[in-house]
């Protein structure tokens, strides 16, 4: 029941030559330990930069100024959102992780599929695979004065490692350039690449991003993730960019990954049948707030909020008519004011064209950000 | 196996490209009429006298194509003519003048493309803040600067002015002693050589007369470098994979070195070509005016008439020359290019 | 009302238009660079134009060769009479400097017209015919494309005959006679082509390969038709750019090879030229500083002005490309 990622009214603004463009306007939402939250959301209402903001990605000119993102970490809470950058380093790929919508760009194309997972896993696991090396030297038999050097260098590794020495020592061929961390890392990397169920992983290692597929380099992102099996996946509509058949093998690891790993994940997406099919609570997001958040069988069977009834509404149906959304997602430099959807809005009342809503419990757990819920109906 | 493949492939396009200079230069050659081309003919100073009998036995009024093949053929051989200016066939006169102009542009090429690299990227990160708008700024200055008033100037104020470098590659002591019998000259560059023959006061000598010569040339060449490293280093920072490794928990250093200068440096590498080029074209200038007796400076002095004729077949013979080195560049920086970008092997 | 819809149809179709010159001019005003840029190369035009009346010429002498009243070896330095001094042989420096400016875009605007028409030329053939016209095309440029630039323009400047007999049909005879000047600018535009060639044929590839190219060719429209109305105006922004840039490179170069005395003859009024005249006298002392700062400077913002210029539309330029 405890509530693992918690945002509380993240403000974002973007300050560009058109003007300032409000992305985010106070938006609240939080994550249980071990469920599956969706994000759904048109294009554009600012769902992928919410993902962004719990981790603090936003790229300039993007600023948030305002709010919190509470992270339950053992024992402690952070608020992400004021935290140095050293602390924010050891979060980012570690405790949460983060994959993308296009896989292509989301991968380096000038370093190997199996570099760039070994870079997340150099990032936060190089202790483990020291030890794992020593534990290797140990056991080994053959020339004592090698081993016996070659333990020093791990051991410094284990302690610290950035330290000068170990940069300095690296470029003698006499220690093999850690040849052995190197073995143990490419190992390591093989059995990731097995977990994300990539055929003939020996050889997928050494290649590079574009002599893949986009299915396959999709794999290699969510690899990259969960290299070091972190307790958060944000996922921002990783399948979008995909064919429908690849969609649907990177939709079953993602549930079995998440099975296997244990970990919470938050899934941003814009397509409805996804939702029903993955996630246990969703969020209903709109030009920047979210409207409603319920669990998915609650939100299918009782939307509250005129937007999400609409949502379900323009799902197209055989044998229904097909029905769409009247109106334009508004201009984010000059938004309406008060609440956001009331232009497009058929229950729109005064009020709504001047205050914003706020989130409310209606339900057990289902809160709706809309005046028709806010003095009893 | 990509790479050898892609090399041979490169190997093979050079071909007619390098038949069809020779043509090019074959044609400017036949722009000229035939007692000007029969100096390239000759070997010794004593043929100049008999001009005309090497016109008749040469053939240079024969057909286009028979004259084409003669003249390949005694390239070929070697035999690039005979240089008045130096009064000796141009091939050696080139080859003694090359380790001259090799010592400048070692020392020009790598501080050129390595500071320029450095700033571009500097620039790019910072960007739109002082240190951005000052090195635009002394990069498009540079870019402007004519290269031989630059020198010029230079020369004013260091030399004449505060006495502090001098032109010509050598002081005169240093110069007495470089040509004496003590001194062996392994590989023609004087810091080198002041090196490997113990003497460091010649390295030194050498290095305090390149000080000029090389700013000239870094400084004008600078601006193309910085202005390509920062717009590719903007592009690359504003790619998807920039975002993913931040995301990895990479420091941002990291990130700007590991992945996004990395990306940012091929374009870069396409333009060390053009890079070349333009040294060896502020090297013609930059020897003529410091005294250096280079390549450049043999063509400089070559291309003025005395009168009434010009050192043609110097002209040609360095015109040929640094066709082919440029050619070589090309080739390498196209493999290079090939080794920075895995995408490219395919093609 | 015909009139009036009429009016109101122009306005509506110049709205897309009207957008883009607002967008320029906010980019405009948030680059002070051009606006110096322009003003540079609008003052260097001004001065060309009143060259005549700021530097009058001798009566029945090419104006383009400096006049001197005396022919004296030793450079005099500024004076009342010599604004800027004389150079060596008593070429008075500043009617060099005014007539140098009118110089410098001669050679700047004929070699960049020149190579830009050739390149067009054959640019649009080699991009828009594909095959066999492009392989040829593509392989000419790599060959002279293979030669740093100086050193071809060196060649190419010195082979150039005085004398060109271009048609012998008795009793005519056409005789081209070429003053180094002219070789100069031949030899410039020869260099030139290639890089022009390249450019212009790689937007033509890229912009025949788009829909609405296709859409034309599909309606039935001419090869010529598509070329003017299509593929050029979409091609012409990064043209414009490379020529405002190559002009000043243009005059770099020119001016080099005046000074090594390959270009304009002596005492031409030639900016590069003025410094070759000062060349003895640049290490005895800083006395002669004239003959060479001078003309030097003029060289200098003159081609400034010019990359400032080319930077500018880039800056401007690149995210309506980008928008695209």
């Amino acid at each position: 029941m405890s509530k693992l990622i918690e945002v509380q009214d993240v403000v974002l603004r973007f300050y560009t030559y058109e003007g300032v463009v409000k992305a985010l306007e106070g938006v609240n939402l939080y994550l249980k330990k071990g469920e599956t939250l969706g994000v759904v959301g048109e294009t554009g209402c600012g769902k992928t930069m919410t993902g962004l903001s719990i981790l603090s990605l936003i790229p300039p000119p993007g600023r948030i100024e305002g709010g919190k993102v509470l992270f339950q970490t053992g024992d402690k809470t952070l608020d992400l959102l004021s935290q140095d950058d050293a602390t924010l380093r050891n979060v980012r790929g570690k405790d949460i992780s983060m994959i993308f919508q296009e896989p292509s760009s989301a991968l380096d194309p000038v370093y190997t599929v199996g570099d760039q997972i070994a870079e997340a896993l150099l990032l936060h696991r190089k202790k483990e695979l020291c030890e794992r090396v020593l534990a290797q030297i140990e056991r080994e038999r053959g020339k004592k004065g090698k081993r016996e050097l070659e333990k020093k260098v791990y051991k410094k590794m284990l302690k610290n490692p950035d330290a000068l020495s170990l940069k300095v020592f690296s470029k003698i061929p006499i220690i093999g350039r850690y040849r052995r961390l190197k073995k143990e890392v490419r190992k390591e990397v093989v059995n990731i690449l097995r977990e994300m169920e990539m055929a003939d992983p020996e050889r997928v290692v050494d290649m590079y991003p574009h002599e893949l597929s986009g299915g396959m380099q999709q794999r290699i992102v969510i690899g990259i993730a969960l290299a070091c099996n972190p307790t958060v996946l944000i996922a921002d509509e990783p399948t979008t960019s995909l064919d429908v058949t690849v969609q649907a093998q990177i939709l079953d690891l993602i549930r079995r990954l998440k099975k296997k790993f244990g970990s919470s994940v938050v899934y941003i997406t814009h397509d409805m049948g996804v939702i029903a099919e993955l996630c246990d609570r969703v969020a209903v997001m709109y030009a920047g707030s979210i409207c409603e958040i319920a669990e998915v069988k609650e939100l299918f069977r009782n939307p509250l909020h005129p937007y999400t009834k609409a949502l379900l509404e323009s799902i197209p149906r055989p044998g229904k008519e097909f029905r769409s959304i009247s109106g334009m997602v508004p201009n984010l430099v000059n938004p309406p004011l008060g609440c956001r959807f009331h232009p497009r809005c058929l229950f729109a009342k005064l009020i709504c064209t001047e205050e914003r809503p706020k989130m409310k419990e209606v339900n057990k757990e289902h809160f709706v950000a809309c005046h028709l819920y806010s003095r009893g109906t | 196996m990509g790479m050898v493949a892609f090399i041979i492939r490169r190997l093979l396009l050079v071909i007619p490209t390098l038949i069809g200079c020779t043509l090019l230069i074959f044609a400017v050659t036949q722009m000229i009429n035939p007692y000007i081309r029969a100096q390239l003919y000759i070997t010794s100073e004593k043929q100049l006298f008999h001009i005309d009998d090497i016109i008749e036995k040469y053939g240079l009024r024969d057909p286009f194509y028979v004259q084409y093949g003669r003249w390949m053929s005694e390239i070929l051989k070697g035999n690039l003519g005979w240089s008045k200016v130096a009064n000796q066939p141009v091939l050696t006169a080139m080859l003694r003048r090359f380790p001259a102009t090799l010592e400048l542009v070692l020392y020009s090429a790598p501080l050129t493309i390595i500071l320029g690299i450095y700033l571009g990227v500097k620039s790019a990160v910072h960007k739109d803040t002082w240190i951005d708008h000052l090195t635009r700024s002394t990069a498009i200055i540079g870019w402007s600067l004519p290269s031989f008033w630059f020198a010029i100037i230079l020369i004013a104020i260091f030399y004449v002015g505060l006495g502090w470098f001098a032109p010509h590659r050598l002081g005169t002591t240093a110069q007495m002693f470089v040509n004496s019998g003590n001194f062996t000259k392994y590989t023609g560059l004087n810091t080198i050589d002041g090196l490997l023959n113990g003497q460091l006061w010649i390295t030194l000598d050498a290095l305090r007369h390149l000080v000029l010569p090389v700013t000239v040339l870094v400084v004008i060449q600078i601006a193309l470098i910085i202005r390509v490293m920062r717009s590719s280093m903007l592009e690359a920072l504003n790619k998807g994979y920039i975002i993913a490794a931040r995301a990895k928990g990479l420091k941002n250093i990291d990130v700007i070195n590991k992945h996004a200068r990395r990306n940012a440096l091929i374009p870069v590498v396409t333009l060390s070509a053009l890079l070349v080029a333009g040294m060896i074209c502020g090297v013609v200038i930059t020897e003529t005016i410091f005294a250096i007796n280079g390549i450049g400076r043999f063509a400089a002095d070559a291309a003025i008439s005395r009168g009434g004729a010009v050192d043609m077949p110097a002209i040609l013979g360095f015109t040929l020359f640094t066709g082919l080195v440029f050619m070589i560049t090309n080739l390498l920086v196209d493999i290079a290019y090939a080794y920075l970008d895995p995408r490219i092997r395919l093609e | 009302m015909n009139l009036k819809s009429r009016w109101n149809e122009f306005k509506a179709s110049m709205s897309p238009k009207k957008k883009e010159l607002k967008f320029i001019l906010v980019r405009i005003k948030k680059s002070p660079l051009s606006i110096v840029g322009a003003a540079i190369i609008v003052f260097y035009i001004a001065l060309a134009i009143l060259a005549p009346v700021l530097a009058p010429p001798w009566p029945g002498r090419d104006p383009f060769m400096i006049p001197r009243k005396e022919y004296t070896f030793e450079p005099q330095p500024p004076s009342p009479e010599h604004i800027f001094g004389t150079a060596e042989g008593q070429y008075d420096i500043w009617y060099g400097c005014m007539w140098g400016t009118i110089t410098a875009f001669r050679v700047g605007v004929v070699v960049v017209g020149i190579s830009l028409t050739i390149g067009l030329l054959i640019g649009t053939a080699a991009g828009y015919y594909g095959g066999i016209i492009d392989e040829l095309m593509m392989r000419l440029t790599d060959i002279f494309l293979a030669f740093p630039g100086l050193v071809l323009c060196m060649a190419l400047v010195i082979a150039i005959p005085n004398k060109w007999t271009i048609l012998e049909l008795d009793p005519l005879k056409w005789t081209l006679v070429l003053s180094p000047l002219d070789k100069l600018l031949m030899a410039l535009s020869l260099v030139g082509w290639p890089s022009y060639c390249r450019v212009i044929r790689g937007e033509v590839m890229r912009v025949k390969g788009e829909d609405y190219v296709q859409a034309s060719k599909a309606a039935g429209c001419s090869d010529l038709r598509i070329m003017v109305k299509h593929i050029l105006p979409n091609s012409i922004y990064p043209i414009l750019i490379m020529a405002s840039l190559d002009i000043g490179a243009v005059v770099l170069t020119a001016a080099a090879l005046s000074f090594l005395g390959i270009g304009s003859p002596s005492g031409y009024a030639d900016w590069g030229q003025l410094i070759n005249l000062s060349r003895p006298w640049i290490e005895g002392s800083l006395k002669y500083w004239y003959t060479y700062t001078i003309p030097g400077i003029f060289i200098f913002t003159f081609v400034l002005g010019w990359n400032l210029l080319g930077d500018a539309f880039r800056d401007i330029l690149d995210p309506m490309l980008r928008r695209r």
